[in-house]
Parts: C-alpha cells; structure tokens; sequence
C-alpha cells in the first residue's frame, strides 16, 4: 500500500519523479484520486506556502512544490470528470497592459492551481478587453492582475471599469498584486482583494469565495 | 570640497557638507532632460550590463551629481545589434525586445543547457577584447581627479547566469544542485572579477557589484542557497579587487528586501549597501544605520517607486532631508534614487531631489 504521507513530502519537498511514482502507485491501489488531491497535495502546497510566508522557503523551492504538484495533478485530473471534478473556483490571472513581467504572476498562478483553483492564465500584456472575454468565456470567480511597473499598475483601474461596464462586477472578485501595489492602491481602484505574496493570494482567494 | 573629496570623505564615515549624490535615469528621461538643458539627446552607452548606469553623463553632471559611472563596454567586436525582426541582441547572445518603455528578455542563450559540455562550449566575451575599456579609461582620465569614480559591475554573477539560462529554471537547478550550475557561475564570476580588477587598477574608487536577491517582501532565496552558491565567489570577488587597490570600497546592489543576508555581506568584507529600497519590506533606514552604521555605507535610499514619481517637490525635499538626517549621520550616506528614475516622475521632482541636497549643504 502505498504510504500517502509520502506524496505529502514529495510534494512539499519538491521531488517530481517521486511524487509521479507515488500517485501511479496510489493510484494502482484504488485510492481515490479526490482523497490525494485534498487530504495530502494540496495539504503540501499550503505547507509550503505557509513556510514562504514565513521566510522558511523560498522561490525555488515554491517553485520546485509547484511542479511537483502539477505532475501529480496532470495525472489525477483526466481520471476526475463531471461529479467528482474538482475546483474551488475559477481565476482569471493575468499582468496588466503594458508590462511582460511574469515570474511573481505565475507563482500566485502555481499555488492557487496547487490549492485547488482553476486557472486560466492569459499571459502577460493583458488588455482589460481580454480580461473581460475570458471572465465572459469561463465564467470566473476571480480575476486576478499584476503588476511590477509603477507605470502599468494604474492599467488596474482600466480593467476594473471595463469589467463594470461589462455588467460583471457585481459576478467576479478583483484580486490585485505585484511590487508597487499596496493595500491603499487597491482600495483606491476598487478592487475587493490585495495580497503581497503567493500564499497571501490563495488565503485572499478562498476569503473572497467564503471558503474555509 | 570638490566632488570627489565628499565622495572618498562619506566612504571612510566622514561627515562632509552634505551628502555626495549619484544618480541615473531611463533614456526616455535623458530625453526629457536633455530638451529641458537645450543639449542633444546622446545615445545610450552600449554596455550590456551597465548600460543606464553610465550613459548621460554629462546630463547627471549637470544635475548635480558627485560621481561618475564607468563599467565594461561591448567590445568593437561584439557590439549590441537590433535583427530585422526587432530582437535585440548582446554580446553574450542574449536577446531583448523593446515594449515601449522597457526592454524584455526574449531569448536566454542557455535556455536547454543541461550539462557541464553545454556551459564549456558556450563563448563567455573575451575581458580584453578591444575597445571593452575605452569609455572607462577616458571618463576616468578626465573626470577620476574630481569626481567620485564608480565602477560598475553588477549583474555579478546570479543575474548574468538568469539571463543566460532563464529565471525559473536556474531557479529550480539551483534547488536540485545541477552540476552545470557552479561551473556556469565560476566563469560568470571569472568574467566579472577580471572587469573589476581592471576597473579598480584604472582608477575606480568603489567598485559597485550586485545581484537583485530580494524582492518587495523578502530574499528571493534562503540563506543555505545564498551561502551555498554565492557568498564564496562574492568573498573571492571581493578580495580581488582589494589586491589591486586596498582603498577600494566594494558595493552591492540588490533591490528589494534582504535583510537575513546583510550580517553574510558584511562578513564576505562588503563596505557600501546599495540601494536600501525604502518600500521593501524591513529595508527601515533608522534600524539600519543603528545595526550596520559603523560598517556599511549606505548607498541610495530615494524611493523611485512612490516618492519620486508620486510625490510633491516639497514632499520631497522633506524626505530627503530626513533620510539623511538619519543614513548621513556622520558620513557614510551616498544619497541616491533606489534605482534609475523611472518615466513617470516628473523633472521638477529630480531637480526637487538635487535642491534638497544643495539646501542641507548651504544648512537649510
């Protein structure tokens, strides 16, 4: 049988090949693919996160947890259709207009996938028209911008009016993070949720959705 | 008090008349400067690495500046080209494509290289090749007598191996202690302690390393990593350039937040920090200089994410005034923006910043 806790510690350490050997093997043994999704992976990731924000990890080893987790879950999920799919939301991520910066975006990216988010992450460069079709397109909870520039980062603004205008405000969370954002600033632009770091965003995320 | 006695008097925790002050701008600034002094807009110095750091000089004098920025240059033989489908490409093979205000990396040379063969047969630039040190020699020979002389070579050693090979993924080969890594950054640090050596024997008073390690919140890496990777080539590094010239004060520059790795500088002989980025997470002026006033040199301390781009002329005078009130106490302050004065600040807020400095000079 296979030991679950092991997935736990190949996720949080980032071990990729041992984390694929241990999900085939669980998988070989029955084990329900919701049960290591919820019970050990995702219990990872937010192990990890939690070590981030507490100076105990760092972008690297994010970033190892991150790919580990999805080489677990590319082999999980195709085996998790209709009823037992599972999602805790979908987000629209994406960098503002005007700014390639990405590296901050996709870790926020990574872990919101790794804690049980759909992603749909359109890039960088985003136009606020782009924002607005793929919450139309997917139907998003959350639409999560970013920013590194001091010169983009007043895009936001743009983005959150175009989503009024598009009548779905009222529909989707605005999430707002990168270098020069601040808690004022997204007050200020009216989004609902700001956060400084990649596990922040997830508690921000599930806060937003009133989950526990 | 010529520029250069303020310079060499603040770097050995002497209180001068007011700070010395460096600066650097993007060229879309140099542009609006150049309009504002009725002078041509120069182009851009071709220095891969040092590129804004050393170009406009002339621009910086006139603003007020106490010292002047020297680097390694493309050699005549490896100058910068633009490809006729935009990339931009250095020496090194890096390739950048301009977005309107910024340049990006599009191509890392090193992207797929997985082994020590890869690394042994990528071309590293050649330190002598002709012309790399023509800018070098004659702004020292004309300015090194009455300015402060900064060489510099950041992008030390961890940011040249990124835009080498990728972010994440020397990110994640490092945390897997992939055997190309330490040879990929002995020869980055090789290159770049031959360029300070021949900085330094020119005639450079500070030699001005660095590697961003932080972001807004923290170090982007732990102290095992920084220690495992970086801290022998940065002591080997150091100790180099104080070979050539014991009164050489090394530099670093790292933006964001990385106050676990400032005891670990201090320790590989660091002089000068660089650039106490104001917004960054625990970067707090008055804690820095009572923990590290009476071995470090503070370098920078203007924020260019929210002061100067956002701020009233006189907001920031105030600031500048306090800020040195604090990391000036006794020398030991070189007052600088955090980083190249981005777009979005307006030029009555740079020559706010030189005003403030001429004012504690003249004890207003």
């Amino acid at each position: 049988m296979t030991q679950l806790q092991d997935i736990y510690t190949a996720i949080l350490k980032g071990k990729l090949p041992v984390a694929i050997e241990l999900t085939n093997a669980a998988i070989a043994d029955g084990v329900a693919p919701e049960m290591i999704i919820n019970d050990y992976m995702i219990k990872a990731m937010e192990d990890v996160g939690q070590r981030f924000e507490n100076g105990e990890a760092f972008v690297p080893e994010l970033l190892m947890a991150a790919r580990a987790m999805k080489g677990s879950l590319d082999i999980l999920k195709p085996l998790m259709i209709g009823e037992n799919s599972f999602s805790l939301g979908k987000v629209v991520i994406g960098t503002v207009k005007g700014d390639l910066h990405d590296i901050g975006k996709n870790l926020v990216a990574s872990m919101l996938e790794g804690c049980g988010f759909d992603i749909i992450n359109l890039g960088t460069d985003v136009t606020s028209e782009k924002f607005v079709s793929a919450v139309k397109e997917h139907n998003a909870q959350i639409v999560c911008m970013s920013a590194l520039l001091t010169t983009t980062m007043t895009y936001m603004q743009e983005v959150v009016t175009a989503l009024q205008e598009a009548g779905l405000r009222d529909d989707v969370k605005v999430m707002v993070g990168g270098a020069p954002i601040t808690a004022k600033f997204a007050a200020q632009i009216g989004a609902d949720g700001f956060s400084c770091n990649a596990n922040h965003a997830v508690m921000t995320a599930k806060e937003l959705l009133n989950i526990n | 008090m010529t520029s250069k006695d303020r310079v060499i008097k603040a770097l050995n925790h002497e209180a001068t008349d007011r700070p010395p002050v460096y600066c650097s701008v993007v060229p879309q600034l140099a542009e609006k400067l150049s309009d504002h002094f009725g002078v041509p807009m120069e182009p851009g110095i071709d220095s891969p690495m040092s590129g804004n750091r050393i170009s406009w000089r002339d621009l910086m004098l006139k603003l007020g500046s106490d010292c002047v920025c020297v680097a390694s240059c493309a050699p005549d033989n490896g100058l910068t080209t633009t490809q006729d489908d935009g990339l931009i490409v250095n020496e090194w093979g890096i390739g950048m494509r301009n977005h309107g205000l910024y340049d990006d990396f599009e191509l890392h040379p090193l992207a797929h290289a997985t082994t020590i063969e890869e690394i042994e047969n990528y071309k590293f630039p050649e330190v002598d090749a002709v012309g790399r040190f023509r800018y070098a020699e004659e702004t020292i020979a004309k300015f090194g007598s009455e300015y402060g002389i900064i060489g510099d070579l950041e992008c030390s050693i961890f940011e040249t191996a990124w835009y080498l090979v990728g972010l994440e993924k020397l990110f994640m080969d490092m945390a897997m202690e992939e055997a190309y890594v330490d040879v990929l950054f002995d020869k980055i640090a090789h290159f770049h302690t031959e360029v300070g050596k021949k900085l330094t024997a020119l005639g450079a008073d500070i030699i001005w390393c660095g590697d961003d390690l932080g972001s807004q919140t923290g170090p982007m890496i732990s102290v095992d990593m920084f220690d495992r990777y970086l801290a022998p080539r940065i002591e080997k590094m150091f100790k180099a350039f104080k070979e050539v010239n014991p009164n050489v004060k090394v530099a670093w520059h790292s933006c964001g937040s990385i106050l676990p790795l400032i005891p670990r500088f201090i320790e590989l002989g660091l002089d000068i920090l660089n650039p106490i980025q104001p917004l960054a997470n625990g970067m707090e002026p008055q804690w820095l200089k009572d923990t590290y006033g009476d071995k470090l040199v503070f370098f920078g301390g203007i924020c260019v994410q929210d002061l100067l781009p956002k701020g009233t002329p006189q907001q920031i005078k105030d600031e500048i005034k306090r800020r040195n009130t604090i990391l000036g106490k006794d020398g030991g302050f070189i007052l600088a923006p955090a980083h190249n004065i981005q777009y979005d600040t307006p030029l009555e807020n740079i020559f706010a910043m030189f005003e403030a400095v001429k004012e504690i000079g003249e004890g207003k």
